[in-house]
């Protein structure tokens, strides 16, 4: 590390606050819910009624550990992500990181918050600036707060890119002449430039071939080794995930579902949505393969503008009873470290 | 649905399926609802346009009755014919100024009012309450104002100009009198330009990158960098000057006329429609070749070119069909350019139509000539913008009115 | 650090040219071979028009009389004249009647001519001559003096009149693309609303308005911001309001255009990504949105060029264009018109003409080259 540009990092954040187990809670999400208004009118439009990507959600992310969140496509998990990140603001909700208050943070204070969580995106040819050279996507971070001169960031970024397994002679290039997985690399480094302890991977993987697939989540594995990372892995499917994550969260329409330790909620899936999902990731021992047996939902998901009374699943779970339709299910620890929202289990 | 509907009187029952046709021809209730809130949107927009061209007219220096180039009235007159044309009247609020109270000759009184007043208190103590009699003048008898109620009832008043105002003629006479003149020139236009447009640029497509190609788009580059104004005087030093096949200026009052089958009537429209058409066939050339070129690559044109299909069939059956599509689309601002062109046209070749109206009514000062041409512009041009969404609508059914 | 884990050859094309999207595109658009003449022939017309003053000079624009024409604001005080100067003819100080007829063919002659009475008054100052090379018109005016002074009006109106409309559009587009919400949907509307007003009407009742107000205030001094708008329009000779009457409407289509793009690429992840290490606004508009929004911009921009000499060309035809005196190929076509030349001096029209339409088929041309090499959507097709 250039010792230049890396700061001492105690000092931005405030005390470090609570433990569980043993172990350093980095950020707790509390109830956090993220609407979007729908808006229609003649000639000026008003409030209509609100997408609910985000309903409710909690949960918490210890240090150095990779926390899954996993579900369909608009479920709502990118969403989370980047409210999270305060870069959409919450409708309401807290974001705590090492204890502090994030969602209220305006100008400056966001600014240097900003410094200690980073995002990777998950399209590489969308997430970088076509008409910026790899030099200044990685160097922007370093630009923004102002860090280093003008030698210095160089420096940085050389060893930046040589972190992520480029030639620091790139520097020069443009994003078009780089394949997907490059440019993840370059997106990586970015990221990477101002020394984050919490990064927020939205789908890094998923546009890449499956053969490249390994490479970078290999790259993310050792990254957080040598630099005592803590993610937050969104994924749409399950088997990626189960080889990275610690734990895993499962997303239902803008809630979660389930949460548990990776192996528990593989080998012991309580909540019939989870059970769906892992019923479809196949198995490379044949024998198993052959007795393993499909859940087919049926229906669609519904719309997250109005979704249904009492349990959010109610609409195509195969084992739903009255209590469902009625009163929405609480995310209830059932066994240790297990939590599930189903009056199934319950 | 109970069965009450199902007991329709017969009638009822038509006009039910009837309306229903309709307004699935129209493109269903996404678009009635467009359509509807466009026009209504439309009406906001008509009234800023008639307020700021009033402001614009008004303020410009000189009046109906004193405009340069005319002969000078001696000034009772010019009172008398602003108070016969109501032009004495305030401009857009009729507001009687301080200290002065107007009477009957120059406010329209519509009334009086009775206001307790009280007066006295303070020293005296004496606190007296009398009832007044207040004159109520009409705030809306201002020139604009009256103006806009003319036109809710499509009455623009009568022109203003020292050659019409003593026959009295009408500012919407007038119009209907030149519209059909300004039409003219501007359907005969589009037909020509669409005739010699496509099959240029047809043949251009076809005989991509030969000589044929490049020659045809050569033309078109030409033809759409040759402003009117340079088109015009060589077609007429050409045809009328030294050829004499047609004749410089419409001796028979034929564009008053209207369309008739005779010789003479295509000599006077033949250099005005070529110069109006020059330009727009140009653009539907490019535009054709462009689009059929692109259609030429779709997989299946190459499908029908694998079924062993002549090559003339797959031009002309399958590729021509959908590549003509986008085209369409140069019609909404073909009718903008159609507006602009046909007031350049009108003018080189004086043609007496709007434009050539609208000109000569500005600096004639003709204030309510100018509103009405202005307004039908207007009309126009916002007509052929929403034109425009309903043509990209029908042609792309993924975009959507919202 | 060492490159791990068995990372993908990192082998890029093209790997000698230092390659960045600006220097691809000017490659793209070298490649274009009408769009590299267009844009040679522009610089040469922008070199006539700003060197017109040394290769001719404005007072011999009225050689009858003797007197600069460039503020002359009412031509009817001009001795009228029936017939035209012809070509290759010269004109004397009070001799007028006596055609000089100047010969191209030896050299001796051409030296003569340009030493003595071409472009330049000649050394002896009792007796000036000058040599009407094209012609001129009915008041003595040299034809080749306007044009190549009329080239200054033409290109005045197309390069200026298309900036302003692209800055005043993109200013507007990209406040109205980023800030979104209430704000663009208020100025959107005011974009739609302008939508509805005819051009050509709006612009010959402000050119109407502009001429009036300029012809009262005329020889009268007036201080403050209106006597110096109108000074500085009237030194323009009617330029600036000209500039003021078609920028009016020209700049809503661009900020149409503007704000589509900005819409496009306020939600692509690089400007996500550029908010999440804490950029500001002013960073992300300028450093991410407006690099990659500007080229189709000038694109449409450039192709709008002919269309803003065509106007003025057709204002300063019907007379509403540039003030009276001031040479413009509009008005010289008008001239020749006005006095009765499509029958008597034609070929004279010839020259406006062709400066008109080689000016606008060069913008054309740029136009279309640089589609090609700056609109991403349009690129390898």
């Amino acid at each position: 590390m250039s010792q230049a540009v890396s700061e001492p990092r105690t000092s931005s954040v405030g005390a470090t606050a609570a433990y569980a187990d043993g172990k350093e809670v980095l950020v707790e999400v509390t109830d956090l819910k993220k609407y979007f208004p729908i808006k229609s009118g003649i000639l000026f439009q008003r409030e209509v009624a609100a997408v609910k990507a985000v309903d409710g959600v909690s949960f918490k992310v210890y240090k150095g550990e990779t926390l899954g969140l996993v579900g369909e496509s608009g479920c709502g998990k990118s969403t989370t992500g980047r409210t999270i990140l305060q870069l959409y603001r919450p409708t309401s909700g807290s974001v705590k990181y090492r204890g502090q208050e994030i969602t209220n943070l305006k100008g400056e204070s966001l600014r240097r918050m900003r410094r200690e969580m980073q995002m990777i995106f998950q399209d590489p040819y969308a997430s970088l600036n076509p008409r910026m050279s790899v030099g200044r996507i990685v160097a922007e971070p370093l630009v923004v707060h102002n860090i280093g001169t003008k030698k210095e960031r160089e420096e940085r970024v050389a060893e930046l890119l040589e972190m992520v397994g480029l030639n620091p002679y790139f520097v020069r290039r443009y994003p078009h002449e780089f394949s997907g997985g490059q440019r993840q690399r370059i997106g990586l480094a970015r990221s990477l430039a101002l020394n984050p302890s919490f990064i927020v991977a939205d789908e890094p993987i998923s546009a890449l071939d499956v053969s490249i697939q390994a490479q970078v989540v290999n790259l993310l594995q050792r990254l957080q080794e040598e630099l005592g990372l803590t993610y937050l892995f969104i994924a749409h499917d399950l088997s990626m995930v189960r080889h990275l994550c610690d734990r895993v969260a499962v997303m239902y329409l803008g809630k979660i579902v389930e949460i548990a330790e990776s192996e528990e909620l593989y080998t012991n899936p309580l909540h019939p949505y989870t059970q769906a999902l892992l019923s479809a990731v196949p198995v490379p021992d044949p024998a198993v393969e052959e007795k393993r047996q499909r859940i087919i939902l049926k229906g669609d998901v519904p719309s997250p503008i109005n979704p249904p009374k009492g349990c959010n699943f109610n609409t195509r779970c195969p084992v739903s009873i009255d209590v469902c339709f009625e009163t929405e299910p609480e995310l209830v620890e059932v066994l240790p470290g297990h939590w599930v929202a189903c009056h199934r289990v319950i | 649905m109970t069965a009450t509907t199902k007991r329709l009187p017969a009638d009822q029952g038509i006009l039910k399926n009837t309306l229903n046709t309709i307004v699935r021809m129209l493109g269903g209730t996404s678009m009635i609802k467009f359509l509807v809130r466009r026009l209504l949107a439309a009406i906001p927009v008509l009234l800023a346009i008639l307020l700021v061209t009033f402001a614009l007219i008004h303020a410009l220096p000189g009046g109906p009755f004193n405009a340069v180039g005319q002969r000078r009235m001696p000034d009772y007159m010019v009172e008398q014919l602003k108070e016969k044309f109501g032009l004495n009247k305030p401009l857009f609020f009729n507001t009687p100024s301080d200290g002065y109270f107007p009477d009957g000759s120059d406010w329209k009184i519509i009334g009086y009012r009775n206001e307790q007043v009280t007066t006295g208190g303070g020293q005296t103590g004496g606190v007296r309450t009398e009832v007044r009699r207040v004159l109520r003048v009409d705030l809306f008898d201002s020139q604009f104002f009256n103006y806009l109620w003319g036109a809710l009832r499509l009455d623009f008043g009568p022109s203003l100009n020292v050659a019409l105002r003593d026959q009295n003629v009408q500012v919407g006479d007038e119009i209907a009198r030149r519209l059909p003149v300004s039409m003219q020139v501007g359907i005969f236009a589009v037909i020509l330009g669409f005739a010699l447009g496509i099959p240029l640029g047809v043949l251009a497509a076809v005989y991509h990158n030969t000589l044929v190609d490049y020659f045809a788009m050569f033309f078109a580059v030409l033809g759409q960098a040759t402003p009117a104004i340079v088109l015009a005087p060589v077609l007429i030093i050409i045809f009328a000057v030294e050829l004499q096949w047609v004749p410089v200026i419409d001796q028979r009052n034929q564009w008053r006329a209207g369309p008739e089958f005779s010789l003479y009537y295509l000599q006077i429209l033949a250099l005005p429609v070529i110069t109006l058409a020059t330009g727009m066939s140009a653009s539907i050339a490019r535009l054709t070749r462009a689009s059929l070129l692109q259609v030429l690559h779709e997989d299946y044109v190459r499908t029908a070119r694998a079924k062993g299909l002549r090559e003339r069939a797959v031009i002309y059956v399958h590729a021509l069909k959908n590549a003509l599509i986008p085209v369409a689309t140069i019609i909404g601002p073909l009718l903008a350019g159609v507006l602009t062109g046909t007031f350049v046209v009108e003018l080189i070749y004086t043609i007496p139509g709007l434009g050539k109206v609208f000109v000569d009514s500005v600096a004639a000062r003709d204030y309510t000539m100018i509103m009405g041409v202005s307004l039908l512009y207007s009309v126009f041009l916002i007509i052929g913008n929403i034109l425009v969404d309903v043509i990209y609508t029908w042609l792309d059914p993924r975009i959507r009115f919202d | 650090m060492a490159v791990a884990e068995g990372a993908e050859p990192l082998t890029l094309a093209g790997e000698e040219k230092p390659s960045n999207p600006w220097l691809d595109a000017w490659r793209l658009f070298r490649r274009n071979k009408a769009a590299v003449v267009a844009l040679n022939v522009i610089i040469v017309i922008f070199l006539i028009a700003i060197s017109a003053p040394l290769l001719t000079r404005l007072e011999i624009l009225d050689a009858r009389t003797g007197e600069a024409a460039r503020h002359t604001i009412n031509p009817v005080n001009l001795p009228q004249v029936d017939s035209y100067p012809d070509p290759l003819t010269c004109a004397r100080d009070g001799q007028d009647q006596n055609p000089y007829w100047c010969s191209w063919l030896s050299e001796e002659a051409l030296l003569e001519v340009q030493n003595k009475y071409c472009f330049r008054p000649a050394p002896d100052p009792n007796q000036r001559q000058w040599c009407y090379l094209l012609g001129g018109d009915s008041s003595g005016k040299d034809w080749l003096t306007q044009t190549v002074y009329g080239a200054q009006v033409s290109l005045a109106v197309g390069v200026l009149g298309a900036t302003m409309s692209l800055v005043l559009g993109l200013i507007y587009g990209v406040i109205a693309g980023f800030y979104g919400g209430r704000v663009d949907n208020i100025m959107m509307r005011i974009v739609d609303f302008m939508y509805g007003i005819p051009y050509l009407v709006l612009v010959i009742l402000l050119q109407v308005f502009f001429t009036e107000v300029a012809r009262t205030y005329q020889g009268t001094e007036r201080g403050g911001l209106v006597g110096f708008v109108l000074d500085l329009n009237s030194d323009m000779g009617g330029l600036l309001f000209l500039f003021i009457a078609l920028g009016s409407l020209s700049w809503i289509g661009m900020a149409r255009l503007a704000r589509g793009q900005v819409l496009s690429y306020r939600e692509k992840e690089f400007v996500e990504a550029a908010r999440a290490v804490g950029a500001s606004n002013r960073r992300i508009i300028f450093v991410h949105l407006l690099p990659n929004v500007i080229g189709p911009l000038i694109v449409a921009e450039t192709l709008a060029i002919p269309g803003y000499i065509f106007t003025e060309a057709f204002l300063s035809f019907i007379g509403l264009g540039v003030q009276p005196g001031t040479p413009s190929w509009g008005a010289m076509i008008s001239e020749v018109r006005t006095r009765g030349g499509f029958f008597s001096n034609r070929f004279i029209l010839i020259v406006p003409s062709i400066a008109l339409v080689i000016t606008t088929l060069s913008f054309n041309f740029l136009g279309d080259g640089l589609r090609d090499a700056l609109d991403p959507r349009l690129r390898g097709t």
